[in-house]
């Protein structure tokens, strides 16, 4: 079972999928989830691409310190889980709390982002969503995870989804069964310790390819948020897809595959490897 | 009339977030502040979001005493079956309404409030007339339609206490590209049942039309009633032609499968859109040019030719294109 090793000490556990030589995707899960989420994303890439999925620190088999965690040390594991992989640089693909992290490795690490994919994410702490993840984590503590799981589904599922209820498995099953309520808390208060102001300021730097995907019904990240980041972004272009909500990479995986293998295989052909375009010029 | 301080509850939903998006676009508006259960849909550069639980009757009232508003757009009705299915639509409406009403009572700064109603007031079927207009009686005979009436009567009683102008909305059922309805929904199923004993014909209108009349309301500082529809017609039979979908007549035991069906494909038939389907709903305006100077900028039949063509991906480019 391969890990990297953060610089901090803490296991983080991946897993690569897929052709080894072809273009490399890395995948980062959002709060509470684990690499399996990515599972419908992997079969779809796994013809075209190396794809690395990895659990962030404090969800599924990587390590749970206790103790506080922030989104820049996870964008440093996500960095860890490349180097550790082999991979000088990959496309990345964040998804909720994992696009937040994709933006700081974007600004971070620029040499190692090919493009960045951004799903129903955001890029700054509204006062309103500060205090719905703090009465999940504040429900976490008290009544554990199975409580989260259940108070979270009406915000990851549509409201027509909501009522055939299977979709909701791959995206709270791993909320309320497999991760310890400390862990959970920790990577809220990643979330809520994060420096919105200064990263919103920085993004008008990251000038990869990018793209934007938002469900037009989903109300824990909605549309205006993806807005705000495409607007922040000159190089983004945004992608709603309808009667999507935040877990719309199962709940219209179809839909969203299509669209992420198109975007990526036009990234790939615009990629120029670090340190190729200076060589060429001497 | 300059920095209004502006309420607008519902403005987590599709048509709160226009109405608030439209408001922040005004030269009266100043600082606007919007409740509700949802975020806002839209990128609102300058409205204040708080979100509020239905439930939390005196958080709402003491939100509401402290920003004062001088303008309250009460959007926040839920349309049963558009989020929220019928019993929860009904007991959210109601609990946002009383605390909304209870705290604009004491609200001294008040001046112009704006109620969003539904012509599903008028009823259908043999008792009512065939176009409602704003002084037709009203004889509601859905769920939906005596939502509506208990918050116009709440409307109405602020006005008589507050003696202050009140206009309440009638809207049509609205589309729009990101709305979600009921009847919407179920006008994109590949197959959609009609009532196979006669074609009654109904009207819509569209979520930028419906945002604008409340913004023009406001403005306007009106008081009554106004429908709120988009001109001309359609009935179920018509508008599969016009998407190309294939039509399923029924009735009788068929009827009742029909609903279950659509249901089961995700578009349950709330008692207003069966009632719709069944008997039609027609409605027009004698007011909304002469108190709000509104005229609708899409037919019924334009707004269901424009529901079938929405894109299922929407697609922005970069402002920079590197890929």
């Amino acid at each position: 079972m391969p890990y990297a090793v953060a610089a901090d000490g803490i296991r983080i556990h991946y897993e690569v999928t897929g052709i080894t030589k072809r273009a490399p995707v890395l995948l980062v899960q959002g709060l509470g989830g684990e690499k399996n989420s990515w599972n419908l994303q992997r079969a779809a890439l796994a013809l075209r691409h190396r794809t690395v999925a990895f659990d962030n620190r404090g969800a599924g088999k990587s390590d749970k310190p206790d103790g506080s965690y922030d989104l820049e040390q996870m964008a440093d594991d996500a960095v860890a889980v490349l180097d550790a992989a082999g991979i000088e640089s990959a496309h990345v693909v964040g998804l909720s709390m994992g696009g937040a992290i994709s933006q700081i490795i974007a600004l971070k690490h620029p040499n190692r982002v090919r493009s960045l994919t951004l799903v129903a994410t955001a890029c700054r702490n509204h006062q309103w969503r500060a205090d719905l993840l703090q009465s999940w984590a504040d429900m976490a503590t008290s009544d554990g995870m199975g409580s989260v799981g259940k108070e979270a589904a009406r915000w990851m599922i549509g409201p027509r989804s909501f009522r055939r209820i299977l979709p909701a498995l791959g995206s709270i099953g791993p909320l309320q069964l497999f991760n310890p309520a400390n862990a959970f808390v920790s990577q809220v208060q990643a979330i809520l310790t994060t420096d919105d102001r200064s990263l919103n300021a920085e993004l008008s730097n990251i000038e990869c390819p990018t793209m934007v995907v938002v469900g037009n019904q989903d109300i824990l990240t909605p549309r205006g948020d993806a807005e705000e980041i495409a607007s922040l972004i000159p190089t983004a272009e945004l992608v709603i897809i309808s009667g999507g909500a935040h877990g719309l990479h199962i709940e219209h995986a179809t839909t969203f595959n299509r669209i992420l293998l198109e975007f990526l295989s036009r990234a790939e052909k615009v990629f120029v490897p670090h340190g190729h375009a200076a060589a060429v010029a001497v | 009339m300059k920095n209004r301080r502006v309420l607008i509850t519902g403005m987590g939903g599709e048509l709160g977030s226009l109405v608030a998006a439209l408001a922040e676009n005004t030269e009266w508006a100043g600082d606007i502040l919007g409740i509700d259960v949802d975020p806002p849909r839209r990128l609102l550069k300058r409205s204040r979001f708080v979100r509020v639980d239905p439930s939390e009757h005196d958080r709402i009232a003491e939100l509401i005493q402290e920003f004062n508003p001088h303008v309250l757009l009460h959007v926040g009705v839920w349309e049963p079956h558009a989020r929220l299915a019928t019993p929860e639509a009904e007991t959210c409406t109601a609990l946002v309404a009383k605390a909304v009403f209870d705290a604009a009572h004491q609200a001294d700064a008040l001046e112009t409030v704006v109620v969003r109603s539904g012509i599903e007031m008028y009823g259908a079927g043999a008792y009512s007339p065939d176009i409602a207009v704003e002084s037709t009686p009203t004889a509601p005979n859905t769920t939906y339609g005596y939502m509506c009436r208990n918050i116009e009567l709440q409307a109405t009683e602020l006005r008589s206490a507050r003696g202050i102008n009140v206009c309440t909305l009638r809207l049509a059922p609205v589309l729009g590209a990101h709305v979600p309805s009921p009847l919407g929904r179920l006008l994109r199923l590949p197959v959609i049942p009609y009532y196979g004993i006669g074609n009654p014909i109904f009207c819509v209108v569209e979520d930028f039309d419906a945002a604008t009349a409340f913004i023009q309301a406001a403005e306007r500082n009106a008081d009554g009633v106004v429908n709120i529809v988009a001109n001309g017609a359609i009935s179920m039979l018509r508008a599969t032609s016009v998407g190309r979908r294939m039509p399923l007549p029924s009735f009788g035991p068929g009827w009742w499968m029909a609903r279950n069906v659509s249901s089961f494909a995700g578009a349950p038939m709330p008692d207003h859109v069966a009632d719709l389907i069944q008997h039609g709903r027609l409605a027009a305006s004698n007011e909304a040019a002469h108190l709000l100077r509104f005229a609708p900028r899409h037919s019924t039949t334009e707004v269901v030719r424009n529901l079938y063509l929405w894109p299922s991906i929407e697609r922005i480019p970069a402002r920079k294109q590197v890929a």
